[in-house]
C-alpha cells in the first residue's frame, strides 16, 4: 500500500513537471536556431544540367497534359 | 495496487486533457511553448498509461482475485504466457491496451515530427490528445479493469478455453495496433484540412503509418483466421462473422488509400478522395471497436453490452461529421488541377482497383450492418449468411486478378499499344495454358475455379516478368540466372517491388482459397485402435488412444499415422477432447498435418474408452498451405515497401521538406520512371 502511494505521488510529480517544463523554458522563437532549422540557400536551377533536364521534362509533360485536356 | 492503476488512469486522462487545452491555446496564440507543453502532456499520458498497464499485468500475474478483471479472466492454472495475454481478453483490459498503444503512437508522432511539421503539429497533437481523452475516459469511467469485487475468491473463473491458444498472444495485439496506427493519418488529415496545407506533404508523412498499420491489421486478420482454423474446430478459417468483417473493412479502405495516395504524390490527383479514405479508414476502426463492445452484434468475438458502445457510436458520428464539414469547407483548395485520368494507363487501373475495393467494402458493410439495423429497428433477428458474401467476393476476386495481371504491363500516363501487347503476350499465354489444363483436370465441373486459376497464372507471370524487366532494365541480368540480385532491386525501389510482392501474395492466397473452397472433402469414420481408413490419397491409421488427468484438465487424445497411397510416411497428427476444471462442456483440439498439396485435418468427435473406439471427422483441405504462404508474402511485401530507398548513381535527392527524388536514368523517356 505504501509503495502504491509513493509510486502514485512520483507519477503525479513527474507528469506535472513534464507538462510545466516547456512553459518555463524560453519559447522556440527565442531559442538559438540549430542546423535542423536552417533552410538551404536558394539554388540557381540554371546551374544544374540535371535540374534543367527535369524542368524541361516537367514542362513537356505539362504541355502534353494540357493538350490532352 | 489496483488503486494505483485507477490513479494512473486518471493522471493519464488529466494529462491528455491538458494536451487538448494546451494544443488549442498554443495553436490559436501561435505560442510554441504551449504546443510543446501539449506534446509533453501526451508523453505524460503515455507514462501514466504505462504505469496502469504494468499494474494490471502485476495484478494478473500475482493472481489478485480481489480484482474483478483478474478473477474473471485468470485462474490458478493458467500458464504465464496466457496470463500475460489475459490483459486484452476482456473489454476493459483491451480498451486499456488500446488507449496505451494510442498514447504510444501519439508520443512517437510528437517526437518524430515536431521539427518537420511545425504548422501541422498543433492540430495533430490536438486530435490525438482528443482521441486519448476519449479512450482513456472510456476505460476510466465505463470499463475500469482495476475495480474490486469486495471479496477475494479462492480461484478465478479462468480464461475462456477458446482463448487459450497461442493466437491469443499475437492476434489481438496485432489487430489493435493496426487499428490504433490509423489514428495518426487521421490526425494529419484533420491538421492538413484545418491549416489549409493540402499539398501532398501530409500524404507522404502518413505513408509509413498507413503501411505499418495495414501490415499489422493484415497480420492480425490472418492470425485470427489461422486461430479459427486450428482452434474452433469447424474446418474453416473465415466465417464472415461480423467482427471478422469489421476488421477487414479498414484494411480494405487503407488498401484503396495506399493506391490513390500514389496518384496524389505523383500527379496531385484525387486529394478529396484520399482525405475521404483516411477519414473512412479511421471511422471503420472505431466502428469495429463499437461493434465488438456495444453488444449489438452476436459474434464469437463480441463482449457483453456496455456503456462504451454508445460513446464509441458518438465518436464515429463525430469523425464522419468532422470529415464532411472540413472537406466541404476546404473544397475550394482541393481542386484537382492535373490532367484528367483517361485511356489505358496505370492511373486508370488504380482508380479501377479503388472502385473494386470500395464495392467490396460497401457490400461487406451492408452485410454486416443489415442484421444489426433489422434487429434494432424491427426487433427481429436476421442473419446474412456466407452465400451473400460469396456472391460479392467471387466477382471482386476475378476483377482484382485481372488488375494484378494488367498493372505491371501498363505504363503510367498512357500505355503504348505495341509495348502493352508485347508485355501481355506471355501472361495471356499462361492464362490460356493453365485454363485449359485445369479445365481438363476438373472436367468442367467448376468453371469459376478454372477461371480463377487461369487468371491467377496470368497475374503470377505478369508480376514475375515485372521483376525480370526491373533486373534487366537496371543492368542486373534477367530473373532466372540472377535471382540473388533481386535484393538490389528492392533496395533501389522498395515501394514498387514491395507492392509487387504484396500482389504476388494476394494471388497465392486467392489460389489457396479457390483450391480449398472447391476441392475440400469431409468424411466421418469410426475406428478402433490399429484400424486404418483411406481418405483421398492417404491412409490414416488410428495408432493410439491415451487419457490424461491433471489438476486442471482431463483429456483423451488420439494419434493418427498418415501414409501416402504410395506407402511413404507423411507423419502423424494428434487430436484431443478435453474438459477444463472451470468449464462445463468438453472441447476439441483439432489435429492438423500440413502437407504441400493439402492439410489433413482431423477432429475427434466421440470416444468409447472401453472399446478403444473413436469417431473422427476427417477433412482434406487442398491449398491451405498456399493461403498461409500468400498471407506471409502479403506481410513481407508491406514490410519491404517500408525500407528506405537506396539511390542509384546519377540520382539527385534533396533533403528539405517536400523534396523531389529523381532518377536521372529515367529522364531518358521511359514510361516507368519515378518523377514525384
Amino acid at each position: 500500500m505504501m509503495l502504491s502511494v509513493v509510486a502514485a505521488g512520483l507519477l503525479l510529480v513527474v507528469v506535472v513537471l513534464l507538462i510545466l517544463r516547456p512553459l518555463l523554458a524560453p519559447d522556440d522563437a527565442e531559442r538559438p536556431r540549430g542546423p535542423q532549422d536552417t533552410q538551404p540557400p536558394p539554388r540557381n536551377v540554371a546551374d544544374d544540367p540535371l535540374e534543367v533536364a527535369i524542368a524541361q521534362r516537367r514542362a513537356r509533360m505539362a504541355e502534353r497534359d494540357e493538350g490532352r485536356r | 495496487m489496483a488503486e494505483l492503476g485507477t490513479f494512473a488512469l486518471l493522471v493519464g486522462l488529466a494529462a491528455a486533457a491538458w494536451s487538448v487545452g494546451a494544443a488549442a491555446f498554443g495553436s490559436r496564440r501561435g505560442e510554441q511553448r504551449w504546443v510543446r507543453s501539449a506534446e509533453a502532456g501526451v508523453h505524460g499520458a503515455l507514462l501514466s498509461l504505462t504505469v496502469a498497464a504494468v499494474v494490471l499485468w502485476t495484478l494478473l500475474l500475482t493472481r489478485d482475485f480481489s480484482v474483478r478483471y483478474v478473477a474473471e479472466y485468470t485462474d490458478q492454472h493458467l500458464s504465464i504466457p496466457l496470463t500475460i495475454s489475459a490483459f486484452w481478453a476482456g473489454q476493459s483490459g483491451s480498451l486499456l491496451f488500446w488507449a496505451w498503444m494510442l498514447a504510444g503512437a501519439a508520443a512517437l508522432t510528437t517526437v518524430r515530427y515536431r521539427h518537420r511539421h511545425r504548422e501541422l503539429m498543433p492540430v495533430v497533437v490536438l486530435v490525438l490528445a482528443l482521441l486519448l481523452v476519449a479512450f482513456t475516459g472510456l476505460v476510466a469511467f465505463t470499463s475500469n479493469p482495476f475495480g474490486r469485487l469486495g471479496f477475494t475468491p479462492t480461484d478465478g473463473a479462468g480464461l475462456n478455453p477458446m482463448l487459450q491458444n497461442w493466437g491469443m498472444i499475437y492476434h489481438p495485439p496485432a489487430t489493435f495496433l493496426g487499428y490504433v496506427g490509423f489514428s495518426v493519418p487521421f490526425a494529419f488529415a484533420v491538421a492538413a484540412l484545418a491549416t489549409g496545407r493540402l499539398d501532398a506533404t501530409w500524404v507522404r508523412t502518413v505513408r509509413p503509418w498507413v503501411v505499418v498499420s495495414w501490415v499489422l491489421l493484415g497480420t492480425g486478420v490472418v492470425l485470427g483466421a489461422r486461430w479459427a482454423y486450428t482452434e474452433l474446430g469447424w474446418g474453416g478459417y473465415w466465417a464472415w462473422d461480423p467482427v471478422e468483417n469489421v476488421s477487414l473493412l479498414p484494411w480494405l479502405t487503407a488498401t484503396a488509400y495506399l493506391h490513390t495516395a500514389v496518384l496524389q504524390e505523383r500527379r496531385g490527383k484525387l486529394p478529396v478522395w484520399n482525405l475521404t479514405l483516411t477519414f473512412a479508414t479511421f471511422a471503420m476502426t472505431v466502428f469495429g471497436t463499437f461493434l465488438v463492445r456495444s453488444g449489438v452484434a452476436s459474434s464469437v468475438h463480441a463482449f457483453a453490452e456496455s456503456d462504451a458502445g454508445i460513446l464509441l457510436l458518438g465518436l464515429i458520428v463525430a469523425v464522419i461529421v468532422a470529415g464532411v464539414v472540413l472537406i466541404t469547407w476546404r473544397l475550394p483548395l482541393l481542386k484537382d488541377t492535373a490532367a484528367p485520368i483517361g485511356g489505358l494507363s496505370r492511373e486508370t487501373l488504380i482508380v479501377a482497383t479503388n472502385a473494386v475495393l470500395m464495392v467490396f467494402a460497401l457490400a461487406i458493410l451492408w452485410g454486416t450492418l443489415f442484421p444489426v439495423i433489422t434487429s434494432q429497428v424491427q426487433g427481429r433477428e436476421v442473419t446474412v449468411g456466407a452465400a451473400f458474401f460469396d456472391l460479392v467476393t467471387v466477382p471482386v476476386t476475378l476483377a482484382l486478378l485481372v488488375l494484378f495481371g494488367l498493372a505491371p504491363a501498363v505504363a503510367w500516363r498512357h500505355a503504348r499499344t505495341p509495348e502493352l501487347r508485347h508485355r501481355l503476350m506471355l501472361p495471356a499465354g499462361a492464362a490460356l495454358a493453365i485454363g485449359l489444363a485445369t479445365l481438363l483436370l476438373d472436367g468442367g465441373r467448376n468453371p469459376l475455379t478454372v477461371l480463377t486459376l487461369s487468371l491467377s497464372a496470368s497475374a503470377l507471370l505478369a508480376i514475375l516478368l515485372e521483376f525480370h524487366r526491373g533486373l534487366r532494365g537496371r543492368g542486373l541480368g534477367g530473373l532466372p540466372e540472377h535471382l540473388p540480385r533481386i535484393v538490389e532491386l528492392f533496395r533501389r525501389d522498395p515501394r514498387r517491388y514491395g507492392g509487387a510482392v504484396v500482389h504476388l501474395g494476394m494471388v497465392v492466397l486467392i489460389v489457396g482459397v479457390a483450391l480449398d473452397v472447391t476441392y475440400r472433402s469431409d468424411e466421418r469414420h469410426t475406428m478402433t485402435v490399429g484400424e486404418a481408413v483411406e481418405v483421398g490419397r492417404y491412409e490414416l491409421t488410428f495408432e493410439d488412444l491415451t487419457s490424461e488427468v491433471t489438476q486442471s484438465r482431463m483429456s483423451l487424445a488420439a494419434t493418427l499415422g498418415i501414409a501416402r497411397s504410395g506407402g511413404s510416411d507423411a507423419g502423424s497428427l494428434r487430436t484431443e477432447r478435453y474438459l477444463d476444471v472451470n468449464q462445463e462442456d468438453p472441447r476439441t483440439a483439432v489435429g492438423v498435418r500440413s502437407l504441400v498439396r493439402e492439410d489433413v485435418y482431423v477432429i475427434l468427435q466421440e470416444v468409447d474408452i472401453d472399446t478403444e473406439t473413436a469417431t473422427f471427422s476427417i477433412h482434406l483441405h487442398p491449398g491451405v498451405l498456399w493461403l498461409w504462404l500468400g498471407s506471409g508474402l502479403l506481410v513481407l511485401g508491406g514490410l519491404l515497401a517500408l525500407v528506405p530507398r537506396c539511390h542509384e548513381e546519377g540520382e539527385v535527392q534533396r533533403t528539405r521538406p517536400g523534396a523531389t527524388t529523381v532518377n536521372a536514368a529515367g529522364l531518358a523517356g521511359g514510361n516507368d520512371q519515378e518523377v514525384r
